[in-house]
Protein backbone atom coordinates (compact mmCIF):
# COMPACT_ATOMS: atom_id res chain seq x y z
CA UNK A 1 0.00 0.00 0.00
CA UNK A 2 1.42 3.70 -1.16
CA UNK A 3 2.65 5.37 1.77
CA UNK A 4 4.15 3.27 4.26
CA UNK A 5 7.53 3.22 4.89
CA UNK A 6 9.57 -0.02 6.13
CA UNK A 7 10.24 1.47 9.18
CA UNK A 8 6.59 1.75 10.27
CA UNK A 9 6.18 -1.96 9.86
CA UNK A 10 9.60 -3.37 11.75
CA UNK A 11 9.14 -5.06 14.85
CA UNK A 12 11.05 -2.74 17.59
CA UNK A 13 13.84 -4.26 18.63
CA UNK A 14 16.65 -3.74 21.11
CA UNK A 15 19.93 -2.17 20.06
CA UNK A 16 22.58 -5.02 20.79
CA UNK A 17 25.15 -4.59 18.24
CA UNK A 18 26.76 -7.81 17.77
CA UNK A 19 30.05 -6.05 18.33
CA UNK A 20 29.10 -5.06 22.02
CA UNK A 21 28.04 -8.62 23.02
CA UNK A 22 30.99 -10.14 21.51
CA UNK A 23 33.13 -7.29 23.44
CA UNK A 24 30.83 -7.85 26.91
CA UNK A 25 31.55 -11.57 26.43
CA UNK A 26 35.64 -11.09 26.06
CA UNK A 27 35.70 -9.14 28.99
CA UNK A 28 33.36 -11.18 31.25
CA UNK A 29 35.88 -13.94 30.41
CA UNK A 30 38.80 -12.25 31.15
CA UNK A 31 37.87 -11.30 34.34
CA UNK A 32 37.26 -14.60 34.99
CA UNK A 33 40.85 -15.53 34.08
CA UNK A 34 42.15 -12.99 36.22
CA UNK A 35 40.24 -13.92 39.07
CA UNK A 36 41.18 -17.71 39.02
CA UNK A 37 44.83 -16.85 38.43
CA UNK A 38 44.70 -14.31 41.58
CA UNK A 39 43.21 -17.17 43.53
CA UNK A 40 46.10 -19.63 43.09
CA UNK A 41 44.49 -21.87 39.97
CA UNK A 42 46.69 -22.87 37.32
CA UNK A 43 45.96 -21.20 33.52
CA UNK A 44 44.86 -24.33 32.12
CA UNK A 45 42.13 -25.40 34.61
CA UNK A 46 40.53 -21.91 34.27
CA UNK A 47 40.59 -22.02 30.91
CA UNK A 48 38.40 -25.11 30.62
CA UNK A 49 36.69 -23.87 33.65
CA UNK A 50 35.25 -21.20 31.16
CA UNK A 51 35.21 -23.43 28.34
CA UNK A 52 32.70 -25.96 30.50
CA UNK A 53 30.75 -22.73 31.70
CA UNK A 54 30.32 -21.07 27.97
CA UNK A 55 29.39 -25.21 27.02
CA UNK A 56 26.45 -24.60 29.84
CA UNK A 57 25.52 -20.90 28.26
CA UNK A 58 25.48 -22.48 24.64
CA UNK A 59 22.63 -25.01 26.09
CA UNK A 60 20.56 -22.00 27.43
CA UNK A 61 21.16 -19.71 24.85
CA UNK A 62 19.45 -22.62 22.51
CA UNK A 63 16.76 -23.67 24.76
CA UNK A 64 15.57 -19.51 24.51
CA UNK A 65 16.04 -19.33 20.66
CA UNK A 66 14.11 -22.15 19.85
CA UNK A 67 11.58 -21.31 22.29
CA UNK A 68 11.51 -17.26 21.16
CA UNK A 69 11.37 -18.05 17.17
CA UNK A 70 9.83 -14.77 16.10
CA UNK A 71 12.62 -12.50 18.12
CA UNK A 72 15.38 -15.08 19.89
CA UNK A 73 17.04 -11.90 20.89
CA UNK A 74 14.60 -10.56 23.06
CA UNK A 75 14.43 -13.54 25.21
CA UNK A 76 18.32 -13.29 25.73
CA UNK A 77 18.59 -10.00 26.66
CA UNK A 78 15.34 -9.80 29.08
CA UNK A 79 16.39 -10.18 32.55
CA UNK A 80 14.95 -13.30 33.37
CA UNK A 81 16.45 -14.44 30.07
CA UNK A 82 19.91 -13.57 31.58
CA UNK A 83 19.66 -15.04 34.68
CA UNK A 84 18.51 -18.57 33.03
CA UNK A 85 22.14 -18.41 30.84
CA UNK A 86 23.33 -17.38 33.94
CA UNK A 87 22.08 -20.49 36.38
CA UNK A 88 23.83 -22.65 33.56
CA UNK A 89 26.60 -20.97 33.32
CA UNK A 90 27.00 -21.33 37.08
CA UNK A 91 25.95 -25.14 36.90
CA UNK A 92 28.47 -25.99 34.41
CA UNK A 93 31.29 -24.24 35.86
CA UNK A 94 29.93 -25.22 39.42
CA UNK A 95 29.90 -29.33 37.98
CA UNK A 96 33.60 -28.82 36.39
CA UNK A 97 35.19 -27.40 39.91
CA UNK A 98 33.22 -30.98 41.41
CA UNK A 99 34.24 -32.93 38.87
CA UNK A 100 37.59 -31.61 38.72
CA UNK A 101 38.66 -31.14 42.02
CA UNK A 102 37.19 -34.26 43.37
CA UNK A 103 37.98 -36.36 40.35
CA UNK A 104 35.15 -37.63 40.06
CA UNK A 105 35.70 -39.05 36.77
CA UNK A 106 38.83 -40.90 37.82
CA UNK A 107 40.96 -39.25 35.33
CA UNK A 108 44.08 -38.42 37.27
CA UNK A 109 46.27 -40.92 35.82
CA UNK A 110 45.92 -38.95 31.84
CA UNK A 111 47.60 -36.05 30.34
CA UNK A 112 46.14 -32.79 31.93
CA UNK A 113 45.03 -31.34 28.45
CA UNK A 114 42.77 -34.51 27.99
CA UNK A 115 41.37 -34.80 31.39
CA UNK A 116 40.42 -31.13 31.43
CA UNK A 117 39.20 -31.81 28.14
CA UNK A 118 36.81 -34.29 29.26
CA UNK A 119 35.96 -32.96 32.55
CA UNK A 120 34.87 -30.06 30.82
CA UNK A 121 32.54 -31.32 28.31
CA UNK A 122 31.10 -33.99 30.76
CA UNK A 123 30.46 -31.27 33.38
CA UNK A 124 29.36 -28.75 30.48
CA UNK A 125 27.04 -30.90 29.28
CA UNK A 126 26.24 -33.21 32.07
CA UNK A 127 25.15 -30.36 34.19
CA UNK A 128 22.60 -29.54 32.19
CA UNK A 129 21.38 -33.20 32.24
CA UNK A 130 21.00 -32.81 35.58
CA UNK A 131 18.95 -30.03 35.34
CA UNK A 132 16.33 -30.88 33.57
CA UNK A 133 16.36 -34.53 35.83
CA UNK A 134 13.04 -34.57 37.95
CA UNK A 135 13.24 -37.19 40.73
CA UNK A 136 9.36 -37.87 40.63
CA UNK A 137 6.27 -36.34 38.87
CA UNK A 138 3.73 -35.20 40.89
CA UNK A 139 0.19 -34.42 38.99
CA UNK A 140 -1.16 -30.87 40.47
CA UNK A 141 -4.95 -29.88 39.34
CA UNK A 142 -4.57 -31.83 36.20
CA UNK A 143 -1.31 -31.04 34.89
CA UNK A 144 1.92 -33.37 35.79
CA UNK A 145 4.95 -31.20 37.77
CA UNK A 146 8.05 -32.33 37.75
CA UNK A 147 10.34 -32.72 40.88
CA UNK A 148 13.82 -32.32 41.34
CA UNK A 149 16.45 -29.90 39.97
CA UNK A 150 14.07 -29.45 36.82
CA UNK A 151 11.46 -27.32 38.62
CA UNK A 152 14.13 -24.89 39.33
CA UNK A 153 15.26 -24.38 35.53
CA UNK A 154 11.38 -24.81 34.93
CA UNK A 155 10.51 -21.75 37.34
CA UNK A 156 13.26 -19.33 35.46
CA UNK A 157 12.14 -20.48 32.19
CA UNK A 158 8.45 -19.62 33.03
CA UNK A 159 9.51 -15.94 34.08
CA UNK A 160 11.41 -15.76 30.66
CA UNK A 161 7.96 -16.62 28.90
CA UNK A 162 6.21 -13.55 31.72
CA UNK A 163 8.92 -11.09 31.02
CA UNK A 164 9.01 -12.14 27.01
CA UNK A 165 5.45 -11.97 26.43
CA UNK A 166 4.93 -8.60 28.62
CA UNK A 167 7.71 -7.66 26.08
CA UNK A 168 6.76 -8.41 23.05
CA UNK A 169 2.69 -8.66 22.81
CA UNK A 170 2.68 -4.89 22.48
CA UNK A 171 4.26 -4.30 19.42
CA UNK A 172 3.86 -7.12 17.93
CA UNK A 173 -0.24 -6.60 18.00
CA UNK A 174 0.79 -3.00 16.08
CA UNK A 175 2.71 -4.25 14.14
CA UNK A 176 0.73 -6.92 12.72
CA UNK A 177 -2.31 -4.51 12.87
CA UNK A 178 -0.66 -2.22 10.58
CA UNK A 179 0.69 -5.06 8.21
CA UNK A 180 -2.35 -7.03 7.81
CA UNK A 181 -4.84 -4.18 7.69
CA UNK A 182 -6.43 -4.25 4.05
CA UNK A 183 -5.66 -7.92 3.73
CA UNK A 184 -7.98 -10.25 2.71
CA UNK A 185 -8.16 -13.25 4.42
CA UNK A 186 -9.39 -15.74 2.00
CA UNK A 187 -6.76 -14.61 -0.79
CA UNK A 188 -4.27 -14.23 1.88
CA UNK A 189 -5.01 -17.72 3.27
CA UNK A 190 -4.45 -19.71 -0.35
CA UNK A 191 -0.74 -18.10 -0.77
CA UNK A 192 0.36 -16.20 1.90
CA UNK A 193 1.91 -19.33 3.94
CA UNK A 194 2.93 -21.07 1.41
CA UNK A 195 5.07 -18.19 0.07
CA UNK A 196 6.38 -17.50 3.57
CA UNK A 197 7.20 -21.10 3.43
CA UNK A 198 9.17 -21.29 0.19
CA UNK A 199 11.10 -17.68 1.27
CA UNK A 200 12.27 -19.73 4.02
CA UNK A 201 13.26 -22.83 2.79
CA UNK A 202 13.98 -24.47 6.42
CA UNK A 203 10.41 -24.47 7.80
CA UNK A 204 9.82 -27.99 9.14
CA UNK A 205 7.01 -30.09 7.69
CA UNK A 206 5.07 -30.23 10.85
CA UNK A 207 5.38 -26.91 11.10
CA UNK A 208 3.73 -25.91 7.59
CA UNK A 209 1.15 -28.68 8.14
CA UNK A 210 0.02 -27.34 11.48
CA UNK A 211 -0.62 -24.02 9.88
CA UNK A 212 -2.30 -25.30 6.71
CA UNK A 213 -4.74 -27.19 9.11
CA UNK A 214 -5.38 -24.20 11.64
CA UNK A 215 -6.13 -22.63 8.30
CA UNK A 216 -9.00 -25.14 7.84
CA UNK A 217 -10.63 -24.76 10.97
CA UNK A 218 -10.38 -20.54 10.92
CA UNK A 219 -11.57 -20.83 7.50
CA UNK A 220 -14.98 -22.49 8.19
CA UNK A 221 -15.19 -20.27 11.49
CA UNK A 222 -18.17 -18.18 10.36
CA UNK A 223 -18.29 -15.94 13.97
CA UNK A 224 -14.85 -14.79 13.29
CA UNK A 225 -15.11 -11.84 10.72
CA UNK A 226 -12.25 -11.80 7.67
CA UNK A 227 -10.45 -8.84 9.25
CA UNK A 228 -9.85 -10.71 12.44
CA UNK A 229 -9.14 -13.71 10.73
CA UNK A 230 -6.57 -11.98 8.74
CA UNK A 231 -4.87 -10.79 12.00
CA UNK A 232 -4.68 -13.97 13.67
CA UNK A 233 -3.03 -15.64 10.26
CA UNK A 234 -0.76 -12.81 10.95
CA UNK A 235 0.46 -13.75 14.42
CA UNK A 236 0.77 -17.36 13.06
CA UNK A 237 2.89 -16.12 10.48
CA UNK A 238 4.66 -14.02 12.76
CA UNK A 239 6.11 -16.48 15.03
CA UNK A 240 7.33 -19.38 12.73
CA UNK A 241 9.06 -16.63 9.77
CA UNK A 242 9.61 -12.96 11.98
CA UNK A 243 8.68 -9.85 10.77
CA UNK A 244 11.37 -9.37 8.52
CA UNK A 245 10.11 -12.32 5.81
CA UNK A 246 6.22 -11.52 6.78
CA UNK A 247 6.52 -8.11 6.12
CA UNK A 248 9.04 -8.67 2.79
CA UNK A 249 6.36 -11.37 1.60
CA UNK A 250 3.25 -9.08 2.14
CA UNK A 251 4.74 -6.33 0.26
CA UNK A 252 5.86 -8.63 -2.39
CA UNK A 253 2.21 -10.47 -2.86
CA UNK A 254 1.04 -6.77 -2.74
CA UNK A 255 -2.15 -6.56 -4.65
CA UNK A 256 -3.16 -10.42 -4.89
CA UNK A 257 -3.80 -10.63 -0.97
CA UNK A 258 -4.75 -6.78 -0.81
CA UNK A 259 -8.30 -5.53 -0.62
CA UNK A 260 -9.25 -2.01 -2.52
CA UNK A 261 -10.28 0.39 0.72
CA UNK A 262 -13.58 0.60 1.43
CA UNK A 263 -15.61 4.09 1.16
CA UNK A 264 -19.06 4.41 1.87
CA UNK A 265 -21.66 6.10 -0.37
CA UNK A 266 -22.51 8.61 1.86
CA UNK A 267 -18.51 9.76 3.29
CA UNK A 268 -17.71 10.03 -1.00
CA UNK A 269 -20.61 12.07 -1.29
CA UNK A 270 -19.48 14.27 1.53
CA UNK A 271 -16.20 14.23 0.32
CA UNK A 272 -17.33 15.63 -3.13
CA UNK A 273 -18.35 18.87 -1.20
CA UNK A 274 -15.14 19.79 0.37
CA UNK A 275 -12.07 21.62 -0.99
CA UNK A 276 -8.25 19.96 0.08
CA UNK A 277 -6.35 23.44 1.17
CA UNK A 278 -9.09 24.19 3.91
CA UNK A 279 -9.89 20.99 5.13
CA UNK A 280 -7.09 18.58 4.99
CA UNK A 281 -5.50 19.62 8.89
CA UNK A 282 -9.43 19.92 10.16
CA UNK A 283 -9.93 16.32 8.62
CA UNK A 284 -6.69 14.98 10.46
CA UNK A 285 -7.47 16.24 13.58
CA UNK A 286 -11.20 15.29 13.82
CA UNK A 287 -10.71 12.12 12.70
CA UNK A 288 -8.20 11.37 15.65
CA UNK A 289 -10.53 12.79 17.70
CA UNK A 290 -13.08 10.54 16.83
CA UNK A 291 -10.33 7.24 16.55
CA UNK A 292 -9.88 8.44 20.51
CA UNK A 293 -6.40 7.37 20.86
CA UNK A 294 -7.05 3.59 19.20
CA UNK A 295 -4.84 4.86 16.11
CA UNK A 296 -1.27 3.17 16.48
CA UNK A 297 -0.92 5.74 12.72
CA UNK A 298 1.78 8.32 14.03
CA UNK A 299 0.08 11.60 13.19
CA UNK A 300 3.35 13.81 12.52
CA UNK A 301 4.11 11.05 9.56
CA UNK A 302 0.31 11.04 8.43
CA UNK A 303 0.61 14.88 8.44
CA UNK A 304 3.88 14.81 6.51
CA UNK A 305 2.25 12.15 3.54
CA UNK A 306 -0.91 14.62 3.48
CA UNK A 307 1.04 17.78 3.27
CA UNK A 308 2.77 16.00 0.59
CA UNK A 309 -0.43 15.68 -1.63
CA UNK A 310 -1.05 19.38 -0.88
CA UNK A 311 2.43 19.88 -2.56
CA UNK A 312 1.25 18.25 -6.27
CA UNK A 313 -0.41 19.72 -8.26
CA UNK A 314 -2.81 18.24 -11.22
CA UNK A 315 -4.85 19.30 -13.93
CA UNK A 316 -6.94 22.24 -13.17
CA UNK A 317 -10.34 21.02 -13.59
CA UNK A 318 -9.30 17.68 -11.41
CA UNK A 319 -6.62 19.01 -9.24
CA UNK A 320 -9.49 19.28 -5.99
CA UNK A 321 -11.03 16.08 -6.45
CA UNK A 322 -7.93 14.13 -6.69
CA UNK A 323 -6.14 15.81 -4.09
CA UNK A 324 -9.27 15.08 -1.89
CA UNK A 325 -9.48 11.66 -3.05
CA UNK A 326 -5.59 10.77 -2.12
CA UNK A 327 -6.29 12.70 1.08
CA UNK A 328 -9.45 10.32 2.02
CA UNK A 329 -7.52 7.54 0.51
CA UNK A 330 -4.75 8.37 3.53
CA UNK A 331 -7.34 8.58 6.13
CA UNK A 332 -9.03 5.33 5.42
CA UNK A 333 -6.06 3.66 5.88
CA UNK A 334 -5.62 5.27 9.13
CA UNK A 335 -9.25 5.21 10.32
CA UNK A 336 -11.57 3.31 8.08
CA UNK A 337 -14.69 4.64 6.44
CA UNK A 338 -16.97 4.93 9.68
CA UNK A 339 -14.30 7.64 11.43
CA UNK A 340 -13.90 9.33 8.03
CA UNK A 341 -17.35 9.60 7.34
CA UNK A 342 -17.96 11.21 10.51
CA UNK A 343 -15.53 13.51 10.61
CA UNK A 344 -16.10 14.71 6.97
CA UNK A 345 -19.44 15.46 8.53
CA UNK A 346 -18.24 17.32 10.54
CA UNK A 347 -16.36 19.75 8.11
CA UNK A 348 -18.69 19.88 5.12
CA UNK A 349 -21.36 21.66 5.83
CA UNK A 350 -19.47 24.54 7.12
CA UNK A 351 -18.23 25.04 3.74
CA UNK A 352 -20.06 27.33 1.82
CA UNK A 353 -21.45 26.90 -2.23
CA UNK A 354 -19.02 23.70 -3.12
CA UNK A 355 -22.14 22.23 -4.59
CA UNK A 356 -22.80 25.40 -6.97
CA UNK A 357 -20.30 24.73 -9.37
CA UNK A 358 -20.86 20.78 -9.94
CA UNK A 359 -24.43 21.84 -10.69
CA UNK A 360 -24.71 24.20 -14.43
CA UNK A 361 -22.99 21.87 -16.71
CA UNK A 362 -26.06 19.25 -17.41
CA UNK A 363 -28.22 22.30 -18.07
CA UNK A 364 -28.26 22.61 -21.73
CA UNK A 365 -27.83 19.20 -22.14
CA UNK A 366 -31.25 18.88 -20.40
CA UNK A 367 -34.02 20.01 -22.13
CA UNK A 368 -32.76 18.06 -25.31
CA UNK A 369 -32.18 14.82 -23.43
CA UNK A 370 -35.25 15.31 -21.64
CA UNK A 371 -37.39 13.44 -23.90
CA UNK A 372 -35.97 11.25 -24.53
CA UNK A 373 -35.27 10.50 -20.39
CA UNK A 374 -38.76 10.60 -19.19
CA UNK A 375 -40.02 7.96 -22.23
CA UNK A 376 -37.01 5.43 -20.89
CA UNK A 377 -37.43 5.72 -17.75
CA UNK A 378 -41.38 5.63 -17.67
CA UNK A 379 -41.86 2.91 -20.34
CA UNK A 380 -40.45 -0.35 -18.84
CA UNK A 381 -42.38 0.74 -15.77
CA UNK A 382 -45.85 0.44 -17.51
CA UNK A 383 -45.03 -3.52 -17.94
CA UNK A 384 -45.07 -3.82 -14.04
CA UNK A 385 -48.01 -4.45 -12.18
CA UNK A 386 -48.60 -1.33 -10.33
CA UNK A 387 -47.40 1.40 -13.03
CA UNK A 388 -48.74 4.46 -12.45
CA UNK A 389 -47.36 4.49 -8.63
CA UNK A 390 -43.35 4.00 -9.50
CA UNK A 391 -43.72 6.49 -12.82
CA UNK A 392 -43.92 9.63 -11.39
CA UNK A 393 -41.93 8.68 -8.38
CA UNK A 394 -38.81 8.49 -10.26
CA UNK A 395 -38.43 11.50 -12.58
CA UNK A 396 -38.33 14.01 -9.70
CA UNK A 397 -34.75 13.54 -8.34
CA UNK A 398 -33.59 14.04 -11.71
CA UNK A 399 -35.33 16.21 -13.30
CA UNK A 400 -34.72 19.62 -10.77
CA UNK A 401 -30.84 19.01 -11.11
CA UNK A 402 -30.46 19.37 -14.98
CA UNK A 403 -33.10 21.63 -15.66
CA UNK A 404 -32.63 24.28 -13.18
CA UNK A 405 -28.95 24.81 -12.36
CA UNK A 406 -29.15 28.14 -10.47
CA UNK A 407 -31.74 27.29 -8.13
CA UNK A 408 -31.09 23.70 -8.07
CA UNK A 409 -27.60 24.09 -5.94
CA UNK A 410 -29.45 25.01 -2.61
CA UNK A 411 -31.96 22.10 -2.57
CA UNK A 412 -29.63 19.61 -3.62
CA UNK A 413 -26.82 20.94 -1.21
CA UNK A 414 -29.13 19.29 1.03
CA UNK A 415 -28.37 15.79 0.13
CA UNK A 416 -25.05 15.91 1.07
CA UNK A 417 -25.98 14.99 4.59
CA UNK A 418 -27.29 12.13 2.86
CA UNK A 419 -30.23 11.23 4.89
CA UNK A 420 -32.24 14.32 5.85
CA UNK A 421 -33.06 15.33 2.31
CA UNK A 422 -35.93 16.36 1.66
CA UNK A 423 -35.56 16.57 -2.27
CA UNK A 424 -34.42 12.83 -2.32
CA UNK A 425 -36.15 11.33 0.36
CA UNK A 426 -39.66 12.50 -0.86
CA UNK A 427 -38.91 10.41 -4.50
CA UNK A 428 -37.72 7.51 -2.58
CA UNK A 429 -40.25 6.66 -0.29
CA UNK A 430 -43.24 7.15 -2.44
CA UNK A 431 -42.96 4.14 -4.74
CA UNK A 432 -44.13 1.98 -2.04
CA UNK A 433 -46.55 4.42 -0.30
CA UNK A 434 -48.45 4.91 -2.95
CA UNK A 435 -50.10 2.64 -5.15
CA UNK A 436 -53.35 4.11 -5.40
CA UNK A 437 -52.80 7.19 -7.32
CA UNK A 438 -53.97 6.15 -10.85
CA UNK A 439 -53.97 9.53 -12.42
CA UNK A 440 -50.32 10.70 -11.46
CA UNK A 441 -47.97 10.50 -14.29
CA UNK A 442 -48.65 13.49 -16.79
CA UNK A 443 -49.84 15.81 -13.70
CA UNK A 444 -47.46 14.66 -10.62
CA UNK A 445 -44.90 15.50 -12.79
CA UNK A 446 -45.17 19.04 -14.03
CA UNK A 447 -46.37 19.79 -10.56
CA UNK A 448 -43.61 17.91 -8.88
CA UNK A 449 -41.06 20.29 -11.22
CA UNK A 450 -42.15 23.51 -11.16
CA UNK A 451 -41.28 25.88 -13.70
CA UNK A 452 -38.84 24.19 -15.77
CA UNK A 453 -37.94 20.53 -17.24
CA UNK A 454 -41.42 18.68 -17.30
CA UNK A 455 -43.38 19.69 -20.62
CA UNK A 456 -40.81 18.07 -22.89
CA UNK A 457 -40.74 14.68 -20.64
CA UNK A 458 -43.91 12.80 -21.75
CA UNK A 459 -44.26 12.22 -25.48
CA UNK A 460 -41.94 9.60 -27.19
CA UNK A 461 -40.27 6.00 -26.33
CA UNK A 462 -37.05 5.69 -28.24
CA UNK A 463 -36.37 2.06 -28.26
CA UNK A 464 -36.75 0.56 -24.67
CA UNK B 1 -34.64 2.15 4.63
CA UNK B 2 -31.81 4.46 4.03
CA UNK B 3 -29.30 2.05 4.72
CA UNK B 4 -30.71 -0.46 2.43
CA UNK B 5 -31.47 2.14 -0.72
CA UNK B 6 -27.59 3.28 0.02
CA UNK B 7 -26.15 -0.40 -0.73
CA UNK B 8 -28.61 -0.70 -3.60
CA UNK B 9 -26.88 2.49 -4.98
CA UNK B 10 -23.31 1.56 -4.18
CA UNK B 11 -24.39 -1.90 -6.17
CA UNK B 12 -26.40 0.25 -9.60
CA UNK B 13 -22.86 2.70 -9.05
CA UNK B 14 -20.18 0.18 -9.16
CA UNK B 15 -21.86 -1.19 -12.15
CA UNK B 16 -22.21 1.85 -14.24
CA UNK B 17 -19.49 1.48 -16.39
CA UNK B 18 -17.41 4.27 -17.90
CA UNK B 19 -19.23 4.90 -21.12
CA UNK B 20 -22.31 4.94 -19.29
CA UNK B 21 -25.80 2.47 -19.13
CA UNK B 22 -28.99 2.59 -19.20
CA UNK B 23 -31.75 1.63 -16.58
CA UNK B 24 -32.26 -1.62 -18.09
CA UNK B 25 -29.39 -2.17 -18.68
CA UNK B 26 -28.31 -1.75 -15.03
CA UNK B 27 -31.29 -4.10 -13.66
CA UNK B 28 -29.59 -6.52 -15.64
CA UNK B 29 -25.90 -6.04 -14.71
CA UNK B 30 -27.24 -5.93 -11.04
CA UNK B 31 -30.23 -8.20 -11.11
CA UNK B 32 -32.40 -5.65 -9.46
CA UNK B 33 -36.01 -4.86 -10.39
CA UNK B 34 -36.23 -1.61 -12.50
CA UNK B 35 -38.10 0.19 -10.09
CA UNK B 36 -35.38 -0.05 -7.81
CA UNK B 37 -32.70 0.54 -10.32
CA UNK B 38 -34.58 3.69 -10.34
CA UNK B 39 -34.28 4.44 -6.91
CA UNK B 40 -30.55 3.85 -7.02
CA UNK B 41 -30.39 6.16 -9.82
CA UNK B 42 -32.55 8.68 -8.24
CA UNK B 43 -30.38 8.43 -5.16
CA UNK B 44 -27.22 8.53 -7.37
CA UNK B 45 -28.23 11.36 -9.09
CA UNK B 46 -29.51 13.09 -6.11
CA UNK B 47 -25.80 12.96 -4.21
CA UNK B 48 -24.23 14.17 -7.42
CA UNK B 49 -22.66 10.92 -8.00
CA UNK B 50 -24.21 10.49 -10.98
CA UNK B 51 -25.17 12.48 -14.33
CA UNK B 52 -28.29 11.65 -16.16
CA UNK B 53 -28.14 12.60 -20.07
CA UNK B 54 -31.55 11.22 -21.08
CA UNK B 55 -31.70 7.05 -20.99
CA UNK B 56 -28.51 7.18 -19.84
CA UNK B 57 -26.32 7.67 -16.95
CA UNK B 58 -23.20 8.29 -16.42
CA UNK B 59 -20.27 8.90 -13.11
CA UNK B 60 -19.75 12.16 -12.37
CA UNK B 61 -15.86 12.50 -12.79
CA UNK B 62 -15.46 12.40 -8.91
CA UNK B 63 -17.55 9.39 -8.89
CA UNK B 64 -15.49 7.93 -11.86
CA UNK B 65 -12.11 8.58 -9.98
CA UNK B 66 -13.24 7.73 -6.57
CA UNK B 67 -14.66 4.05 -7.79
CA UNK B 68 -11.15 3.65 -9.59
CA UNK B 69 -9.23 4.02 -6.01
CA UNK B 70 -12.27 2.40 -3.46
CA UNK B 71 -14.56 0.07 -3.58
CA UNK B 72 -17.34 1.69 -2.84
CA UNK B 73 -20.41 0.55 -0.12
CA UNK B 74 -23.58 1.65 0.52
Amino acid sequence: MPGRTPAAHTLNRPSYPVVKTLAAAAGILALAMALGLYLGVPGPVVIATIGAAGLGALVGISELVSRYTDSPERALFAWAGLLYIAVNILAAGTAFGLAHGFDLLKLSAQSLPARLLTEALVSGLGAMAFFRSAVFTVRVGGSDVAVGPASVLQLILNAVDRAVDRERARPRAEFISRLMNGISFNAAADVLPRFCFSAMQNVSAADQQALLDWIKVIRSDSETDDDQKSLLLGLRLLNIVGDKVLESTITGLGPRIRLSLKIGLGTLTLLNQIRFETSASPLIAICYALAQGSIAVDREELEQRVAAIGRQHFDDGVDNSVKVLLLASELLKAFGDDVVGRAVAVIAPGLPAQPAPAAPPPATPAPAAATTAAPTTATPLPATPPPAATAPAVPPPQTPAPAAPPSVAPTTAAPASATPSPATSAPATPPTAAPPPAAPRPSTQPSATPSSAPPPQAPEDPEH
Amino acid sequence: MDAAIDKEAAAVLNQIPAEGATVPLLAGSTKMAAERVEAAVGRLHSLRLIERDGPTVRLTPFAQKARNMFSIVG
